[in-house]
């Protein structure tokens, strides 16, 4: 049979490729290769070449494409020109690679090194940002279907890839090695090339009057490399493995008189002149190497061995030292040989480093999977050294969303704040800048970048933060591909009446409004700034909806949930919880499908939360066809200026992402917690053990993901859904009664961050002009009635003097009147309006010393006050620990009112704003 | 030549590894990296601010460490270079330890001073994030550096060298209610005082015939047995009365399977003769204060800011009073010091005087004054220095009259002079004993493996200690390691 043509007729429509990588620059301690550029362009020219080129120049891709000496070659990059050519070549297929190369102690797992390569210490995983020959790029091309495939390895331990040659059944497949397995090659001169790939050339231009073929490429190539010798005087023969019969790797050339033939190849290689030696070695105390293109006379034979004897020494040394001294050694050559060569010590020693800190912001309803897919990411390895910790953290979906929009304030937080406190601090307020961001959706990260890098912030949520003005974008959030899938579902009760045909199909809209024509229904959802899912689900409920409809659906919520549960979790607890029994049966739910799973676990069975009790009721999924499926989308965070370790972090987290993305354990972690797995091209079905195949769980979700909503960008849709939302409970009407007994100042809660007056100012940024509002100042003469400091009304473009005012309030020296306050501005804010349907909040800020004083009797006169109608709401904030414990009276007025009390226990800042922006029409949040 | 050039790269490398190697080992020899403190003086001007990172202040001290800031940016007002600006984190600890960890080694944040749990100086020294402070010898400022609380100062040091200088310490302290052991006539010579013990206690709660069976019920004591950090400390605790000390001053593990077991014993000891409330294994600071505050404890471990946070949920200062804790009790606080990238740079000195400024004899008062456990022997004394005026004044608003002429409202019947120099002559003595918690690189994993081990262990109604020893050691043995 004669061998393969790509550019045979027969092959004429066949697409051929050749993939030339060249690694030439490395950021770590390996050397640089110089002459991998040279080795480039000598591929090129001879796979290309006019008369004997096999390729056409359209046909080669080449990593880098440009950008010379500093262009980086990252894995990744190699990969996917490695899976496009998998795909998209029929013909012949040319893999060429020169760069660093490296194996375990025992030579196995051939590694070829990229520009962020790296060796660690960690036993079982020593390389990262490597391929491996033998798991990632033969697996690749194995599946190639190209007529042919031919890769041509010139780099150290080249022959290493041999004893991993495994094609598939049938399949043409040649693989040529620059050396022998275990042989080190040397790095070549900048301006010929390798000696491999310059021999090579020569083989491929001159074919005189027939083709070349791998067959005569392979002798030729050994007869060149015959008097050369490798690292360490080691025989240089290069290796190959064929399955297959021949193929052609360039055509014949035509004969040309004037040039003498050129076989055998010939043993000099071309330049520069100087007399050829065979035992080339600097000495030990030359220094470090010098740069690759100063040429240096070195001739010595002496030098040679007294290389070897420095090797032999180290050897020695290795063998006589303590195991924590070789591991130090052997760190230490790694670090600074030339790449070609890996001696992993012991890993027992007892010196591991410290751990690379990987910080993981993730979306509330998805921190409890994460982290234990984290902590098992942690324990994955318990022989060798923890190289990274993960510290798994969440935020309000919409609060990552702002930060990142104003990512310079979240690297340096502004440097001045005005007197009410209200700026974007995202250290303190979100949490650590993240090297991970995994949010529940696309759409997060849609919101998080949309029109452009710089902080537009103001303009494209509506929110109006001054300190956004100054905030740009420094960071960059790079997607590397989903972790796992959930579809957002409405969980409806078993025992409500719903065709089974709206189970999928159809739009939210449609469902809700067949469920609730059937019969009396409530939906429920998370609060939409907390979790993506929630906002994602409000958008498609808003859509096409007539006037008002957001004010009554909103309404309606918060009627039957005082307190907007901040995931979805906390949604199906606080509905298990049996005080809210009556609300339960006719809630249907608005969560990830994952969640309803979890909740329909029966009692005893693995995966069942702890809040859930009999009294929930077993829910079916129904998969609106509008809303978008969760992606768990994990971005890669990249600070500006974070430059310190900017490619170990990012071999680290790209390391934890391809864990998370295709490691069983990590897999399981989430589908223990109903969530589908990440498939090859989407969520994979579900597994014998996943939640959604348990039977309690057989009637309840659908083992296909029936239509979704749409995965392009939703983000101005979302920003709009929240300018819906967050105006659909106001105006309100709201009255601070602030505790100004001198205790607030001994108890030092009174000024400063985090004091009564600064908390106050702050949660009324989220007032708006429509709404009514003042501030009472409760320490006054006994018998007198509370200071009336900022009078109660409407405040047409009067906020920041409301806010001023407020922090310029004095403490008086006389006992707070909580009672008498309490009860005066209850009916305040019940009075001078008909609209019983209008918000009313009444919040009380306290030191908690004088709430204590009110006696029993007046105790029980509030809360039967607090609990009549028009509905106010009361929020107690007591400034010292344990005052809203089970019975004390700010518990026991914040139930009467379907309000909170909030102490030091909790997050008074934040929850207080979003208790006020609840009410309000202004800045909420 | 040519062949002879090309090799040259390669070998020149592997002589570098000699060369490198030579040049690694003698260092190791000479006290090894961070031998020298950079002076980072280099000719260049320092640019201002001093950015120092905190977490959020939760304990309620009304921002002293903001208003000590203050006062040093009104004292270098002339000064751009020199003014300093407080970065606050999140006040949840591991965000807190995740963000300074991630922010020095990746550089995603600025920061000169941070302000670090004294548990994290072994981690933050031995990744390099920080660097040592020089060490005055004589003079006045070694004079100055003797006046913190030797095992104050001691938490800021990591082989051999000082890293930090202690802002503000805790220690735990026994609270208890003379009320109720009056009334069980257990006089008050029987009540705890300096030398009491544990056996006292569990002798005090037979008295009061406790044995608590749900969460409302009247307990022994109570004390932070959650799966997080409280935990630790509390073990810790049990484990230095039983004479079980787990690592060596370099993070090296010293325990062993059989002594560890001493140490189990010892804490279920207290939690079962304590009579500890049920509650208690899944409190916090907040929950066990409320369940003393509320009667269902008759002791309580705890810190020192309950001692003013009782005052508020009490009312009658009579119903509790305040001693050591009997046997070791555990250190607490944070640690000031310069970041690595710093001390390189012109900034250097005036982020080491910034420190010496906020942990200076009058700072330490301050903090003092608003109800942390300040770090220096002197500020317990009667002859401490006072607080900065200006930050007394920032403290106490104005228009608040002094305590003892107050009306209308009670601090001052609450804590007498007489109550409060008790208090912090008490808390004074627990620190110049107090014991530390396990000093190595590797606290966080450590903490999360001890905490899962004993809280198992505490759920368990028959518990076989020997077994949960010896799978402790094993852990802790990978863990001490860095594995």
């Amino acid at each position: 049979m004669p061998p393969y043509n790509a550019r045979g007729e027969e092959n004429g429509a066949k697409r051929n490729r050749a993939v030339l990588i060249g690694v030439e620059h490395y950021t770590g301690t390996r050397n640089d290769l110089p002459a991998v550029a040279t080795n480039l362009r000598l591929m090129r020219e001879a796979l290309t070449d006019g008369t004997t080129g096999v390729m056409r120049p359209e046909d080669l891709v080449v990593v880098p494409g440009q950008g010379g000496p500093s262009a980086t070659v990252s894995p990744l990059r190699v990969r996917a020109a490695l899976s496009s050519a998998r795909d998209g070549v029929d013909g012949l297929l040319v893999v060429y690679f020169a760069g660093h190369g490296i194996v375990r102690p025992d030579g196995s797992d051939l590694n070829l090194m990229f520009t962020d390569s790296r060796v660690t210490r960690d036993r079982h995983h020593p390389f990262v940002d490597t391929l491996s020959w033998r798991d990632d790029v033969m697996p690749e091309l194995r599946n190639s279907r190209a007529d042919w495939v031919v890769v041509i390895l010139d780099c150290c331990f080249a022959g290493n890839a041999l004893a991993a040659f495994s094609p598939a059944a049938g399949q043409n497949f040649a693989l040529l090695t620059a050396a022998e397995p275990g042989v080190e090659i040397p790095p070549g001169d900048p301006g010929t090339g390798t000696e491999f790939t310059a021999a090579l050339h020569r083989l491929l231009t001159t074919g005189e009057g027939e083709p070349v073929t791998f067959t005569r490429i392979v002798t030729g190539i050994r007869r060149a490399m015959a008097p050369l010798k490798a690292v360490d005087g080691h025989p240089w023969i290069p290796d190959e493995r064929r399955h297959g019969d021949d193929v052609v790797l360039a055509l014949a050339a035509l004969p040309e008189p004037s040039q003498p033939a050129p076989a055998p190849a010939p043993p000099l290689p071309p330049s520069p002149a100087g007399p050829p030696s065979t035992s080339p070695a600097p000495s030990p105390s030359s220094g470090p190497p010098p740069p690759a293109d100063a040429p240096q006379a070195v001739a010595a034979t002496g030098r040679k061995r007294r290389a070897a004897s420095v090797r032999r020494a180290l050897s020695a040394l290795v063998g006589r030292m303590t195991r924590t001294t070789a591991v130090v050694l052997a760190g230490v050559v790694a670090l600074a040989g030339a790449g070609a060569w890996f001696l992993l010590g012991p890993t027992q020693g007892d010196d591991c480093g410290s751990p690379l800190e990987l910080r993981v912001l993730t979306d509330p309803d998805l921190r409890p999977t994460v982290k234990k897919a984290a902590d098992a990411y942690l324990e994955r390895d318990d022989a060798g050294c923890r190289t990274v910790g993960i510290t798994v953290y969440d935020a309000k979906a919409t609060d990552a969303v702002e930060a990142f929009r104003s990512s310079s304030l979240w690297q340096a937080p502004p440097a001045a704040c005005p007197p009410s406190g209200d700026c974007l601090r995202p250290q303190r307020d979100v949490g650590a800048q993240p090297d991970i961001w995994i949010p529940a959706a696309g759409s997060a990260w849609q919101r998080a970048t949309a029109g452009g890098a710089s902080g537009t912030t103001a303009a494209a949520t509506g929110t109006g933060e001054p300190a956004a003005d100054v905030a740009k974008s420094v960071v960059d959030l790079d997607r590397l591909g989903p972790v796992a899938y959930t579809p957002m579902v409405l969980g409806v009760p078993d025992t409500m009446r719903l065709a089974q045909s709206l189970q999928t199909d159809d739009p939210l809209n449609r469902i809700v409004s067949a469920l609730q024509e059937a019969q009396p229904a409530e939906i429920l959802r998370p609060d939409p700034e907390g979790t993506e899912g929630a906002l994602l689900a409000t958008d498609a409920l808003y859509t096409a909806s007539r006037a008002g409809y957001v004010s009554t659906v909103e309404t309606r919520m918060a009627q039957a949930l005082p307190r907007m549960p901040s995931t979805a979790r906390e949604l199906m607890c606080a509905l298990a919880r049996s005080s809210n029994n009556g609300l339960e049966d006719k809630a249907a739910v608005l969560v990830p499908e994952q969640t309803l799973a979890q909740f329909n676990l029966s009692a005893g069975k693995a995966g069942r939360p702890d809040c859930t009790t009999e009294a929930l009721a077993h829910r079916v999924a129904h998969y609106p066809s509008d809303v978008p499926m969760l992606d768990l989308p994990f971005v890669r965070v990249t600070w500006a200026g974070a430059d310190r370790d900017a490619d170990e972090r990012k071999a680290a987290v790209e390391e934890f992402h391809d864990w998370l993305a295709t490691d069983p354990d990590a897999q399981k972690a989430f589908t223990d917690d109903g969530f589908r797995g990440a498939g090859e091209s989407g969520p994979a079905p579900p597994g014998a053990g996943s939640v959604l195949r348990s039977e309690d769980n057989a009637t309840a979700v659908r083992e296909q993901i029936p239509a979704t909503g749409p995965s392009t960008d939703v983000s101005a849709s979302l920003n709009d859904a929240l300018n819906r939302y967050r105006g659909a409970l106001g105006p309100g009407r709201v009255l601070y009664l602030l505790d100004n007994s001198t205790s607030t100042a001994d108890k030092r809660v009174w000024d400063g961050t985090g004091g009564a007056k600064e908390l106050v100012a702050r949660s009324m940024s989220s007032l708006g002009a429509k709404d009514a509002y003042g501030v009472w100042l409760a320490a006054v003469e006994e018998g007198k009635p509370a200071t009336d400091h900022v009078p109660f009304g409407l405040r047409t473009g009067d906020g920041d003097g409301a806010q001023k005012a407020v922090t310029g309030a004095r403490t008086a020296a006389f006992d707070a009147r909580i009672a008498d306050g309490l009860s005066d501005a209850l009916d305040t804010l019940r009075n001078g309006t008909t609209d019983a349907e209008q918000p009313r909040l009444l919040v009380l800020v306290t030191d908690g010393e004088d709430l204590e004083a009110v006696e029993e009797d007046e105790r029980k006169e509030l809360v039967a006050k607090a609990a009549g109608t028009p509905l106010v709401r009361i929020v107690t904030v007591s400034l010292q620990s344990g005052a809203c414990a089970d019975g004390r009276l700010g518990d026991r007025l914040a139930a009467a009112s379907g309000g909170r009390c909030l102490d030091p226990a909790a997050d008074i800042a934040v929850e207080l704003a979003a208790e006020v922006a609840k009410a309000g029409t202004g800045d909420a949040e | 030549m040519t062949y002879g050039h090309r090799h040259t790269g390669r070998r020149r490398a592997r002589a570098a590894v000699a060369v490198g190697l030579l040049v690694f080992l003698s260092a190791a020899c000479t006290g090894g990296p961070g031998g020298t403190v950079p002076s980072g003086q280099g000719g260049q001007a320092a640019e201002g601010p001093i950015i120092v990172a905190s977490g959020l202040d939760v304990t309620g001290s009304g921002s002293v460490r903001q208003q000590l800031i203050e006062e040093w940016n009104r004292r270098h007002a002339g000064s751009k270079a020199e003014q300093a600006k407080l970065v606050e984190l999140p006040g949840a600890a591991d965000q807190q330890r995740s963000q300074l960890l991630g922010a020095l080694q990746s550089g995603s944040a600025r920061y000169d001073v941070v302000n670090l749990d004294i548990t994290w100086i072994p981690e933050f020294a031995e990744a390099g994030l920080i660097s040592p402070l020089p060490v005055a010898e004589t003079g006045v400022a070694a004079e100055d550096e003797r006046d913190f609380i030797r095992r104050v100062h001691a938490t800021t040091v990591w082989k051999g060298r000082s890293y930090a200088r202690p802002f503000n310490t805790d220690v735990g302290l026994l609270y208890y209610r003379p009320d109720l052991l009056t009334a069980a006539d257990i006089t008050v010579d029987k009540q705890p005082h300096d030398d009491w013990t544990w056996d006292q206690l569990y002798s005090s709660v037979k008295t009061l015939g406790l044995n608590p069976v749900s969460a409302d019920e009247r307990a022994g004591w109570t004390t932070q047995l959650a799966p997080y950090e409280g935990l630790t400390v509390n073990t810790v605790e049990a484990f230095a009365d039983a004479g079980v000390e787990l690592t060596d001053s370099e993070g090296k593990y010293r325990s062993s399977a059989g002594k560890l077991k001493d140490g189990l014993d010892k804490l279920l000891d207290r939690v079962g003769q304590g009579q500890v409330q049920p509650a208690a294994t899944s409190s916090h600071e907040t929950e066990s204060l409320t369940d003393f505050a509320e009667g269902r404890a008759v002791f309580l471990r705890h810190w020192p800011y309950a001692y003013g946070a009782l005052a508020g949920l009490m009312g009658r200062a009579e119903q509790y009073a305040v001693n050591r804790l009997p046997g070791k009790a555990v250190l607490g606080g944070q640690n000031l010091a310069v970041t690595s990238v710093t001390a390189d740079s012109p900034r250097a000195a005036n982020a080491r005087a910034l420190i010496t400024f906020l942990t200076s004899r009058e700072s330490e008062r301050c903090l003092l004054d608003a109800g942390f456990a300040a770090t220096r022997a002197s500020v317990y004394e009667s002859t401490a220095k006072p607080c900065w005026p200006r930050v007394a004044a920032a403290l106490r608003p104005a228009g608040d009259v002094p305590r003892a002429a107050a009306t209308g409202e009670g601090a001052p019947e609450r804590q007498t002079p007489e109550a409060r120099a008790a208090y912090i002559r008490i808390l004074g003595e627990a620190l110049t004993e107090a014991v530390q918690r396990p000093r190595t690189p590797y606290y966080g994993a450590f903490t999360q493996v001890l905490q899962t081990h004993v809280h198992a262990l505490l759920g368990r109604t028959r518990p076989d200690t020997a077994e949960a020893a010896e799978q402790l050691d094993k852990d802790l043995r990978n863990v001490f390691a860095g594995r």
